[in-house]
């Protein structure tokens, strides 16, 4: 099982954009256009799970709005600090898209 | 895209650097993934190769995915590089290309290849900041310097001749005369904005009608450059073809220089915006690929950039034209032709005088319509009523723009609690867009209250 929600990302959306143009010129079936975009979901997921080494911690100032439908947490934060070590990042409205992480892994585990 | 406070989360820019190679290891694991796919397919392998670029592309267009300024970074190979190294091989190559290389080498390779290109482009170092001079105000101004302003405004006006004007930035000294060219538009477009102003104030003093040029000149502008722009300025909706001669791909000998048309409202000429939007990188991109497939690029990327730049734009025109309704009004009874219709198009006054009848109608047979009446006033509230729910969200913000924003974070949860109003987070494997910049996480712990 691996979450589409990546295609919603820079790198999903440019990779999305390259697609629609190679299929607007004919040179790939939206078949394939649809498999790569597959393939990448399962390489999005993988890297993120076993390349990604950085934490970071945040702290909103305020929930604004929280929402959890189909599984999937949708939350809106307010004057949010990102930190990681050292580095801050603040922000004043951030929206928050999470999927459920546990389902991937009993589905791994139960492979 | 706004302009964020992007020095805050300067700090970041080590972790960004793992989501830079994050990015091109996912980039290289799809693009091996799916080759058995395109094979199958009978796709040639070539299909696959520029899927590659024009993802990559994308990728260092994205202001998101800033290049990692660390020379100790063993960045993949990348289009700048491609280019750079091609011209770095050839002496004889361009100016232009060597810029180009120069541009993209300047934010995305290491300091050496940098030197190098730096080395072609020793002639127009000056200008190495400054983004190609390609944009289409500068060929519109060319136009009218040597064909006058009416020309201009004829073509502008019936649109079937396209501003064209083959820029060749083929060696130093034509791009000189560009940027020269560039910065005299410049200041004539400012001229043109302050003229407008006085206009503006000086009439409600003078006391007697004044014959008024026509709305799109109101001032005794005498640029004619700048009169260009107010035709320009006229539709700004109106689509204007503009060509753009790419120089011989350096290398490849008996190389034709190739010419692409893109279609630009003409509202981006008079911002000047084509020149922010094509950038080295874009161009030297588009200089691999084959013809019709540089075309649509350029196109969809003007059209992307463009799009965001409508909003102010937008704002912009609209306070332009104020500013000249302003300046008609006082002699209102003047120039009735040359007021610009602002509320839609194909109003006729016919639909005025039907309501006017309705409300007569009203009047006249007040108790037999009144039932009508109420109906109607059902459907005006009906219609002016918030969608259902509404009222349940206690929110102070917009419920239109709660959800739209332009940080997101997406990731999976771990574990999400709560006490009371206060909640904790436990995500993990993020892909975050804060301020316009990416960053990747494994675990994102945090906090808030509701």
């Amino acid at each position: 099982m691996t979450y589409q929600l990546y295609r919603n990302t820079t790198i999903g959306s440019t990779l999305q954009e390259s697609l629609d143009e190679l299929i607007q010129y004919g040179q790939i079936t939206p078949q394939l256009a649809l498999k790569v975009l597959l393939t990448f979901d399962k390489c999005v997921n993988s890297a993120l799970a076993g390349r990604v080494r950085s934490r970071l911690s945040f702290k909103a100032g305020k929930l604004n709005t929280y929402r959890f439908c189909d599984n999937v947490w949708t939350f809106m934060l307010n004057d949010v600090e990102f930190r990681e070590v050292q580095e801050i990042a603040k922000v004043s409205k951030v929206k928050v898209v999470a999927c459920d992480g546990k389902a991937v892994v009993e589905e791994a585990s139960r492979r | 895209m706004s302009l964020h406070i992007s020095l805050i989360i300067a700090p970041l820019f080590l972790f960004s650097s793992n989501q830079l190679k994050l990015y091109n290891s996912v980039i290289e694991d799809v693009i091996n993934g799916v080759r058995e796919a395109f094979l199958d397919e009978g796709v040639d392998d070539q299909v696959l190769q520029e899927l590659k670029q024009l993802w990559e592309m994308k990728l260092t267009q994205n202001k998101a995915v800033e290049p990692n300024p660390e020379p100790l970074d063993p960045a993949p190979p990348t289009l700048g590089q491609k280019s750079n190294s091609k011209s770095g091989g050839s002496k004889k190559s361009q100016a232009a290309a060597a810029k180009a290389a120069a541009a993209a080498a300047a934010a995305a390779v290491p300091p050496a290849a940098a030197a190098a290109a730096v080395d072609n482009a020793a002639d127009v170092k000056g200008e190495m900041k400054s983004p190609l001079p390609i944009s289409a105000p500068l060929r519109s101004a060319g136009l009218t310097a040597s064909n006058g302003a009416t020309l201009v405004q004829s073509q502008v006006a019936m649109s079937t001749v396209p501003v064209t004007l083959p820029v060749v930035p083929q060696n130093a000294a034509v791009s000189q005369t560009i940027a020269v060219a560039q910065q005299q538009l410049n200041r004539l477009q400012q001229q043109n904005a302050v003229n407008q102003v006085p206009i503006v104030k000086n009439q409600p003093v003078q006391p007697t009608p004044q014959p008024v040029p026509q709305a799109p000149q109101p001032t005794p502008q005498p640029s004619t450059a700048a009169s260009g722009f107010a035709a320009l300025a006229a539709d700004p909706n109106r689509q204007v073809p503009i060509q753009i001669t790419l120089p011989p791909q350096a290398g490849i000998p008996d190389a034709l220089p190739r010419v692409l048309t893109i279609h630009v409202p003409a509202s981006a000429l008079i911002g000047n915006q084509l020149q922010q939007v094509l950038t080295g990188p874009v161009i030297s991109a588009t200089m691999n690929l084959p013809l019709p497939l540089a075309c649509s690029l350029l196109q969809q990327h003007v059209n992307a950039a463009l799009q965001g730049q409508a909003a102010n734009a937008a704002a912009q025109l609209q306070s332009s034209s104020s500013n000249q309704n302003n300046g008609v009004a006082t002699f209102g009874h003047q120039n009735q032709n040359t007021i610009s219709q602002l509320d839609g198009a194909l109003d006729t006054s016919e639909d005025d005088d039907d309501d006017d009848d309705d409300d007569d109608d009203i009047d006249d047979f007040d108790e037999n319509d009144e039932r009508d009446e109420d109906e109607n006033d059902e459907d005006e509230g009906g219609a002016e009523e918030e969608p259902l729910n509404s009222g349940d969200d206690v929110s102070d913000d917009d419920p239109q723009d709660l959800f739209d924003t332009e940080n997101v974070v997406v990731c999976q949860y771990d574990k999400i609690t709560r006490t009371r109003n206060k909640w904790k987070f436990y995500l993990k494997d993020g892909i975050m867009n804060l301020n316009g910049k990416d960053f990747v996480f494994q675990r994102a712990n945090g906090d808030a209250e509701w």
